[in-house]
C-alpha cells in the first residue's frame, strides 16, 4: 500500500506551501538586496581612502611634532652650529659700502686719541703714586728724628 | 512577457544596457525551481527564502564569468545546492550538533513549520527522505520530485551517472523500508 504511494502521482506532491504572493515579490527583494550591496561597495572605496588619509595625516603630524620637540629640546649653542655655514664674504661685502676711507681715518684718529688719553692718565696715576710715597717716607723720617 | 532562451538572456546580461533587465528575467524564470529545490533540503520557508536570495546575489556577482560549458539551470542548481549544504553545515557547527541531530531537527521542523500543508503520507515520505545520507537525499529529491535526468544531476553534483544510479537505487530501497516500518 505504502510502496504503491511512492509509485503513484500523489507521491510526488510536496507538503510545503509559501506565503501568498511570495513568488511575485521575490525578484524585487533580490533586486533591492543587490542594489544595497552595490551601493555599499561604491561607498566602501571613499571610506577606505578617508581612513588611509587620516592615518597619513596623523603620521605626518606626529613627525612634525617629533621634529619640533627635538629641535626645542636641543641647547641653543648646538642649534646655531646646525644653521649651516653663513657666507661671511657676502656679509662683509654688504656692510663695506657703509664704511669708506674717511670713516677709517676717523676711526684710527679716535683710536689714537683714546690711546694717548689712556697713556696720560696712566702717567698721572704713576706720578701721584710716587709723590705720595715720597711724602710718606719724609713723614716717617721726621718721626724718627724727634725724640 | 516574451520567453527568452538562456542563451539570449546571457547575451543580454553581457550588455550594460540590458544587464539588470536580463538578470530580472533570469530570477523570474528560475526562482520557483530553485526555491523548491532548496526547500526540500532545509525544510523551513524562512531559511529557504534567505538561501534563494543569497544564491541569486552570488549569481549576480559571478554570471559574467559563466563560460556556458554547462547549462545555465544546472549552474544555478549547483550554487543553490552549495548554499543550502553550507547553511546546514553552519547550523551543525554553530550548535555543535552531530549529523543525525540536524536531520532530527529538520524532521521536527516538518511538524512545527507554519507553511506545511500535506497529508500524513506526504509528511511520512518527507521524514523518510530526511533519514537518508546527504548525497542520497539530494539525488532522490532531484530524480524523484524534480524528474531531472541523470546527466543533469551529474553536472550539478559532479558525480558520475553510474554512481548516481546506484545512489538513487539505495535511496528508494531505504525509503520503501522506512515506509513499510511505519
Amino acid at each position: 500500500m505504502k510502496n504503491n504511494f511512492l509509485n503513484s502521482e500523489d507521491g510526488r506532491k510536496l507538503p510545503y506551501t509559501v506565503p501568498e504572493g511570495y513568488f511575485d515579490n521575490l525578484h524585487a527583494k533580490i533586486q533591492d538586496r543587490i542594489a544595497a550591496k552595490d551601493s555599499t561597495k561604491k561607498r566602501f572605496i571613499p571610506v577606505a581612502l578617508k581612513t588611509q588619509l587620516s592615518f597619513a595625516a596623523g603620521f605626518a603630524f606626529l613627525v612634525v611634532l617629533a621634529y619640533f620637540g627635538f629641535y626645542i629640546a636641543k641647547p641653543i649653542s648646538q642649534r646655531s652650529i646646525n644653521q649651516g655655514n653663513p657666507n661671511y664674504v657676502e656679509i662683509v661685502s654688504r656692510s663695506i659700502s657703509q664704511f669708506d676711507d674717511k670713516d677709517l681715518y676717523n676711526a684710527v684718529e679716535n683710536k689714537r686719541k683714546t690711546d694717548s688719553l689712556k697713556r696720560v692718565q696712566q702717567r698721572m696715576q704713576e706720578f701721584y703714586y710716587s709723590r705720595s710715597r715720597n711724602c710718606l717716607s719724609i713723614i716717617e723720617e721726621k718721626k724718627e728724628v724727634r725724640p | 512577457m516574451k520567453d527568452y532562451s538562456d542563451k539570449e538572456l546571457l547575451e543580454m546580461f553581457r550588455s550594460n544596457e540590458t544587464r539588470s533587465y536580463s538578470f530580472n528575467l533570469i530570477v523570474r524564470k528560475y526562482q520557483e525551481r530553485l526555491y523548491w529545490h532548496v526547500r526540500k533540503i532545509v525544510i523551513s520557508h524562512d531559511d529557504t527564502d534567505d538561501i534563494v536570495q543569497n544564491t541569486f546575489i552570488k549569481v549576480w556577482g559571478n554570471l559574467e564569468s559563466f563560460r556556458e560549458e554547462s547549462q545555465l539551470f544546472t549552474w544555478l542548481y549547483r550554487i543553490a545546492t552549495n548554499e543550502a549544504l553550507t547553511f546546514l553545515k553552519r547550523k551543525r557547527t554553530k550548535f555543535l550538533l552531530p549529523l543525525v541531530d540536524v536531520e532530527q531537527q529538520l524532521s521536527r521542523t516538518l511538524e512545527s513549520e507554519p507553511f506545511i500543508d500535506g497529508n500524513e503520507l506526504e509528511i511520512k515520505l518527507q521524514k523518510a527522505v530526511l533519514k537518508l545520507p546527504e548525497k542520497q537525499r539530494l539525488v532522490f529529491n532531484m530524480k524523484y520530485f524534480e524528474e531531472l535526468k541523470y546527466e543533469e544531476i551529474s553536472e550539478i553534483l559532479g558525480t558520475s551517472v553510474g554512481a548516481l544510479k546506484a545512489s538513487f537505487h539505495h535511496a528508494v530501497k531505504k525509503i520503501e523500508d522506512s515506509l513499510e516500518e511505519d
